[in-house]
């Protein structure tokens, strides 16, 4: 109890908590939000994907010396749409395209920076820092929130339907595709303002385990993006607080909370936990 | 209609609530209490936590940010780092280098602490005559520290540090000061003359790391290595070609390997020369608290004894 009072304290003192615990929680919102489509439409991967494609894009931004965001969004929207162009335009399937694409990107990256000739390593802006985050940066995810909200509230029918009946969907007259690449783009956005906080490998379980834990609890949608945007924050909240208890790295230790909740909720949810899902099966 | 005014007003209000937070936090900076009696310091790694720790004494508050054993070329700050950082009345870092290159850690650090360089940030190699990598001569070789009058000069510009932010200290400062100088001056002076009984095609020091620049040239030894900076392809077949020609050319007598270095390129070069490796010895970090070399004083002690009995090679 001493620990959480501490953590209070120092959240009044120290600026760069208030600034970590801001932007965690803004980033637990909206890939709660937006992770829940990517997990019903089974995209789970597209942001792993994203998140290393977009490696090009900051060292052309660094190259040309324009804001590193505009440069990531541009090759991420570039790689979702030839993960979509190659996979619809030949026998081979969604994920394979994924990983052609994603890891050509990820090289040309590697070879792009290796010619940006920074002074310091381009690299690290994969492996961001939630304890370093700016002003600016704040100020970015604040609106990234404001874009996939505004996005999220204005095309929910169309996404409801597309995401559990795309078929239909089209056969309703929806634009299916435009839809697609309009998630995308929000889905590049929200992956590159989580890379500077909880960094490459960390932004694929903030995208996917608040959204997964919301599914096993519900099967609205409406209910699963609130459940998922309060896990998200939740989650933000509670690692941020271990990370400064324990001097643990604060991305591992949001990430880890994730997984906490997942489990808990694996075990106990009513509707689809592993009790349940046993006991029905038992019962046969 | 009011679905969409509801979420308009949301979003608004989202973003003006974090725009209203951060602007108004900028301009109330409430400063830090001052109510602590002792001076806090921040260093960046061991050896300079001990050079504070030998001129502040009690009347300091220490921490040190990279852990011993770790490497300071690159770091990520944790979060009792930054707090600390954020509450210390003056920080002291290596510079050349050392904690800016590579992801430039310490200037991020700098930044999110609100303090500023040369104001309660310190370098303490300030003053010293500079060296410069071989292979990009525009990089500075951070590794002053192993060369104890550049050593002195450290325990200078730190002393003077903490004179100017603790002036009511500044005499106990400089007297600890000055006896620990005398110590390092001590060892200086006779490691200075202590290689001179050896041959020279035999005062060779082959190391992993070619951090012993500023160490060969105050006690006139020649430093050979595998690779030059940590952060390099470290034992490429070019490497190790060109640090095989160099000891056949001289009469080493045995290697040495860095506490802070994995061992295996040098037990490579081991088995092919067929010379024993001697010793490990320090550079980067400090042995472990109560481990033989776990103060600059002995750490610089051990270095000079071991390559000194392993040039000999006995």
């Amino acid at each position: 109890m001493t620990s959480i009072s501490a953590f209070i304290g120092a959240l009044g003192r120290y600026e760069f908590l208030q600034s970590a615990l801001l932007t965690a929680i803004m980033v637990g919102i909206m890939s709660g939000i937006i992770g829940s489509f990517i997990i019903l439409r089974g995209m789970s991967l597209m942001g792993d994907a994203i998140s290393h494609a977009v490696l090009p894009g900051v060292a052309v931004a660094y190259m040309l010396g324009i804001n590193v965001l505009v440069g990531a969004s541009v090759f991420g929207i570039l790689a979702a749409v030839l993960i979509g162009f190659v996979a619809t335009h030949s026998k081979i399937k969604t994920d394979t395209s994924i990983g052609v694409v994603f890891s050509a990107f990820y090289a040309l990256g590697f070879i792009l920076i290796s010619m940006a000739e920074s002074a310091t390593n381009l690299h690290h802006i994969l492996f961001g820092n939630i304890l370093a985050v700016s002003d600016q940066d704040i100020m970015t995810t604040a609106i990234v929130l404001g874009i996939v909200i505004l996005f999220v509230s204005f095309f929910y029918k169309e996404l409801l339907i597309t995401s559990f009946d795309e078929t239909y969907a089209r056969t309703y007259g929806l634009k299916t595709q435009v839809l697609h690449y309009g998630l995308m783009l929000v889905l590049t956005l929200v992956t590159v303002s989580a890379l500077q906080t909880v960094g490459i490998i960390l932004v694929v379980a903030m995208l996917i385990t608040p959204a997964a834990t919301a599914f096993l609890w519900t099967n609205k949608l409406v209910t699963m993006l609130f459940l998922s945007a309060g896990i998200g924050a939740v989650t933000a909240i509670s690692g941020l607080y271990f990370s400064y208890t324990f001097n643990w790295a604060s991305g591992p230790a949001i990430v880890l909370m994730a997984a906490v909740l997942f489990a808990i909720s694996f075990i106990c949810a009513p509707k689809q936990g592993f009790l349940k899902w046993r006991s029905a099966k038992g019962g046969q | 209609m009011k679905k969409i005014l509801i979420t308009l007003l949301t979003v608004g209000g989202i973003i003006g609530g974090v725009y209203g937070f951060i602007h108004q936090r900028a301009q109330s900076k409430a400063q830090a209490n001052n109510q602590h009696t002792k001076l806090r310091v921040v260093t960046t790694n061991s050896i300079l936590e001990d050079m504070v720790a030998n001129v502040g004494q009690e009347r300091v508050e220490l921490y040190s940010i990279v852990k011993r054993g770790t490497d300071p070329h690159e770091y990520e700050p944790q979060p009792t780092d930054i707090s600390k950082a954020t509450d210390a009345d003056v920080l002291f870092h290596n510079g050349l280098n050392l904690e800016t290159g590579g992801n430039g850690w310490f200037k991020k650090l700098v930044s999110i602490a609100h303090k500023k360089f040369g104001e309660d940030v310190f370098a303490t190699t300030k003053g010293i005559k500079v060296q410069h990598l071989t292979t990009n001569k525009d990089e500075p070789d951070p590794h002053a520290w192993l060369d104890l009058a550049n050593g002195m000069q450290y325990v200078e510009n730190i002393t003077a540090a903490l004179q100017a932010k603790d002036p009511k200290n500044a005499d106990y400062y400089r007297r600890n000061a000055d006896q620990y100088i005398a110590r390092l001056e001590k060892l200086h002076t006779k490691a200075q003359t202590q290689f001179a009984d050896i041959p020279e095609k035999q005062r060779v020091l082959v190391t992993s790391e070619g951090a012993f620049k500023y160490f060969g040239e105050a006690y006139g030894v020649t430093p050979t290595y595998i690779w030059e900076i940590n952060t390099e392809s470290q034992g490429t077949p070019t490497q190790m070609k060109s640090v095989l020609a160099k000891i056949a050319a001289t009469d080493v007598q045995s290697l040495f390997v860095e506490t802070s270095v994995s061992p295996k390129s040098m037990a490579k070069v081991a088995q092919e020369t067929g010379l024993p490796i001697y010793a490990k010895i320090f550079t980067d970090s400090l042995a472990q608290k109560g481990k033989q070399g776990d103060t600059y004083y002995t750490m610089m002690k051990w270095n000079i004894d071991k390559i000194h009995a392993g040039m000999i090679g006995q």
